[in-house]
């Protein structure tokens, strides 16, 4: 086989996203990001999450997703999810970045606030997962297009995906219409209107 | 473990005779079933998957993204065991059993080749895109001008009025645009290009002084009801299988019509693993098939045999018939069974953001785009390759899964997503790709499936000319998006492996020349004129355009041309 490149997640799932949408429309491709070559056998293996990780997930997920007057990422339990799909879905090294990201991330709570983030208090769990939402930012920025992602760049996509797949996200932060019945190309919006789920 | 080779005696059971057996239920097959059963033939079709009843069977179908356990996501077993389908990035979570798993049927890749196959009743009709696009009659006499490959047997003439029948039954809906490189068929009222679409292509129209135009896609998805069925709902999920039976499947369309005659006979589970060959008649007299429930071995027999098997095996069939006369099997006299393989080359063109339209979004889910149709190396135009490509497309507004970076966390990124972001714009081209002896599949001497039948090994590769296209299918489209005003245009240039356009073309290709040729005109073999190739194996060029309505097209007046030499006695 030629350039077998193993594609990162933060890559893919964007890209599944288009894809999914886009082959539904006769295989055209909406987007230019880059679309490597999956890597052929993606092995599988054998990182897992224990309680207290699902509920470390969980609090920083509803940190990037809080609740508002509709339930945050907390409420879907994205915690749960998000240890699935790096279990299931991603690759070996894509856990491997994954599973080490979350040590790091308890290590640079204890440094920066001198306690775990479960300990933190509301202000100062913004606080970090601001600092560590900038690092992704400027991570992604310098990074070249197949470098591996920063793991709060897993935590955050998985968030999203958990959330605005779930029918909390689906339902209420959004808008899902199982069955349109017709298309309407011109269909009038206004600022404020939600968005539809797919 | 059953080893079954073309040296091998089969294990003869009670014979089963039928008028025809048509072997393949997918786009060909399910035509081809059809076809021969309303002309008050018996039909056995056989199907070497599991049975998908219609509806029923569509167990995804519903499922709203919450109920998809990883949300749509495929996981590294899907990875692992689905790689073709995996690559072509065609695959997600919902409907993943619909695709072929390599651990079960692999195949050999002497050069890459991401074969993607579905392996059930109705074959790739559930899955596939429903783009359908005639052939011109320029695309007809390409290989005849060009001196490529063999010259086709048959003009835009013959098939014309096949292909107002097949759409005429399947319902395709596009819009009548009278343009020679892309004619107009027996269309249902076009899908509508949405508002940032029809910007584009009046943009489009005005600055190439209407030498180029976009037009919404023409597909086999019903925009009234039709034949019995309903029109299409807009839920844009149509590959995991449409409950409404409102796109073109054998599933909600040929099956059933076949089945109402009274004269089909469907047994899935039921490889074909050879055709049987009467030397002194020089005809088939059956197929040799191994029932993957029982692993027994039977035969049927028929007057006539339709293979509709998918290009490939199609071509495998007959590469593993007849070996004792010819030991590159049934219809290999011309050299040329095996090889010719094709594809439509794509993963190339543009993308970018569109200002404005922000009081405007889209209700329902289209599951079609647009379409640019071939312009280059038409009406004086003229490339440093031959042939030409065409765009498919779409634009839409962001959805949560947009960029997120510079929307930080917490309340104000949940606020934003919850609202759609900006119009973007992206397309795609589809580019032909050139008939070449060297581009071959050949049965494996040393791998075998998970049935002990020797698989195939692919050997093929881009040429220069489709590489020298594609730089043309990324500078047009970004040209084109610029001219229409599209911010931020980003030309796209991804990895193509044959195959992944899913249109797998060629090997048992049609000619005038038994000497070049495997198929005759008419779709019959050379070597046997009672066996009809009717699937992608026969195409003799690709064109640029989606196939299988031509395959449709094909096939139907095949079977009309088989029925009247069986009434004459000629077969």
């Amino acid at each position: 086989m030629n350039s077998k490149i193993n594609s990162f997640n933060e890559v893919i799932s964007r890209k599944e996203a288009i894809q999914r949408a886009v082959l539904l429309m006769g295989g055209m491709i909406i987007g230019a990001h880059t679309l490597l070559r999956a890597e052929v056998s993606a092995p599988m293996h054998s990182y897992n999450f224990t309680d207290l990780d699902i509920e470390l997930l969980d609090e920083i997920a509803d940190i990037i997703i809080p609740a508002t007057n509709i339930p945050g990422a907390k409420a879907v339990n994205s915690g749960a999810f998000i240890s699935m799909v790096v279990k299931d879905c991603y690759s070996a090294e894509e856990a491997r970045i994954f599973s080490e990201g979350l040590n790091q991330f308890s290590e640079l709570c204890v440094k920066s606030q001198g306690k775990s983030f479960l300990s933190c208090s509301a202000a100062e769990r913004i606080e970090i997962i601001t600092q560590l939402d900038k690092e992704n930012k400027r991570h992604k920025l310098k990074a070249r297009p197949a470098a591996p992602p920063h793991y709060f760049g897993m935590i955050k996509e998985l968030t999203l995906l958990s959330y605005y797949t779930s029918e909390v996200g689906a339902t209420q932060a959004l808008r899902y219409m199982e069955v349109p019945g017709y298309f309407n190309g011109s269909f009038p919006y206004k600022k404020g209107d939600r968005a539809w789920c797919v | 473990m059953l080893k079954l080779t073309c040296f091998q005696l089969p294990l003869y059971m009670p014979n089963q005779t039928y008028d025809a057996i048509v072997v393949g239920s997918g786009i060909s097959g399910g035509w081809a079933a059809k076809e021969l059963t309303e002309r008050g033939l018996k039909v056995l079709l056989l199907e070497r998957g599991e049975n998908i009843e219609h509806i029923t069977g569509y167990t995804d179908a519903l499922k709203a993204p919450w109920q998809l356990p990883h949300r749509g996501k495929i996981t590294n077993q899907v990875r692992e065991e689905q790689v073709a389908a995996t690559q072509s990035k065609f695959i997600h979570e919902a409907g993943s059993s619909f695709w072929v798993k390599e651990s079960e049927s692999p195949y050999v890749q002497t050069k890459p080749f991401d074969w993607v196959r579905g392996y059930h009743v109705g074959g790739r009709s559930l899955m596939w895109g429903r783009q359908s696009y005639r052939w011109s009659p320029a695309d007809f006499e390409a290989n005849l001008k060009d001196s490529i490959g063999v010259d086709w047997p048959i003009r835009y003439e013959d098939i014309a009025p096949w292909y107002n029948y097949v759409e005429g039954f399947a319902g395709i809906s596009g819009s009548l645009e009278g343009l020679p490189q892309l004619p107009d068929g027996n269309f249902l009222p076009p899908m509508e290009l949405n508002c940032v679409e029809k910007d584009v292509a009046a943009r489009i129209r005005s600055h190439y002084a209407d030498s180029r135009r976009l037009i919404i896609g023409r597909v086999a998805n019903l925009t009234t009801s039709h034949n019995g069925r309903p029109n299409c709902q807009y839920r844009s999920k149509c590959d995991l299988g449409c409950p409404f039976g409102a796109y073109f499947s054998t599933q909600s369309s040929t099956l059933p019509a076949a089945l109402k005659t009274g004269n089909l006979t469907l047994r899935p589970l039921s490889i074909v693993t050879q055709i049987l060959y009467d030397r002194d008649s020089k005809k088939a007299t059956g197929v040799e098939v191994l029932d993957t429930e029982t692993k027994l071995t039977t035969t049927f027999n028929a007057k006539i045999i339709f293979l509709c098997a998918s290009s490939m095996n199609s071509a495998w069939i007959l590469m593993q018939s007849a070996c004792n006369i010819w030991p590159n099997g049934l219809g290999s006299s011309s050299g040329e069974l095996g090889h010719n393989i094709m594809d439509h080359h794509y993963r190339v063109g543009a993308s970018g953001h569109v200002e404005g339209f922000k009081d405007l979004y889209l209700y329902g889910r289209r599951a079609n785009g647009f379409y640019i149709p071939r312009f280059r190396n038409l009406n004086g135009d003229k490339r440093d390759y031959i042939r030409g490509f065409a765009y498919q497309g779409s634009a839409s507004r962001s959805g949560w899964q947009r960029d997120v970076a510079e929307l930080g966390i917490g309340i104000e990124l949940k606020e934003s997503l919850n609202e759609p972001g900006a119009w973007e714009i992206g397309m795609n081209g589809f580019g032909e790709v050139l008939p070449r002896h060297s581009n071959k599949i050949t049965v494996s001497k040393t791998k075998q499936d998970k049935w002990g039948l020797p698989v195939l090994d692919f050997d093929c590769a881009l040429s220069d000319n489709e590489m020298r296209m594609r730089k043309d299918m990324i500078a047009d489209a970004v040209e084109m998006l610029e001219i229409a005003g599209v911010t931020q245009v980003k030309p796209r240039s991804d990895p193509y492996a044959l195959g992944m356009g899913i249109h797998e073309m060629g090997p048992a290709r049609m000619g005038r020349d038994p000497k070049t040729s495997v198929l005759n005109k008419h779709n019959q073999v050379w070597d046997a004129q009672n066996v009809f190739v009717t699937d992608g194996a026969c195409m003799a060029s690709s064109a640029c355009v989606n196939p299988s309505l031509t395959y449709m097209a094909l096939t139907a007046r095949a079977a009309d041309f088989a029925v009247e030499s069986l009434k004459k006695g000629d077969l």
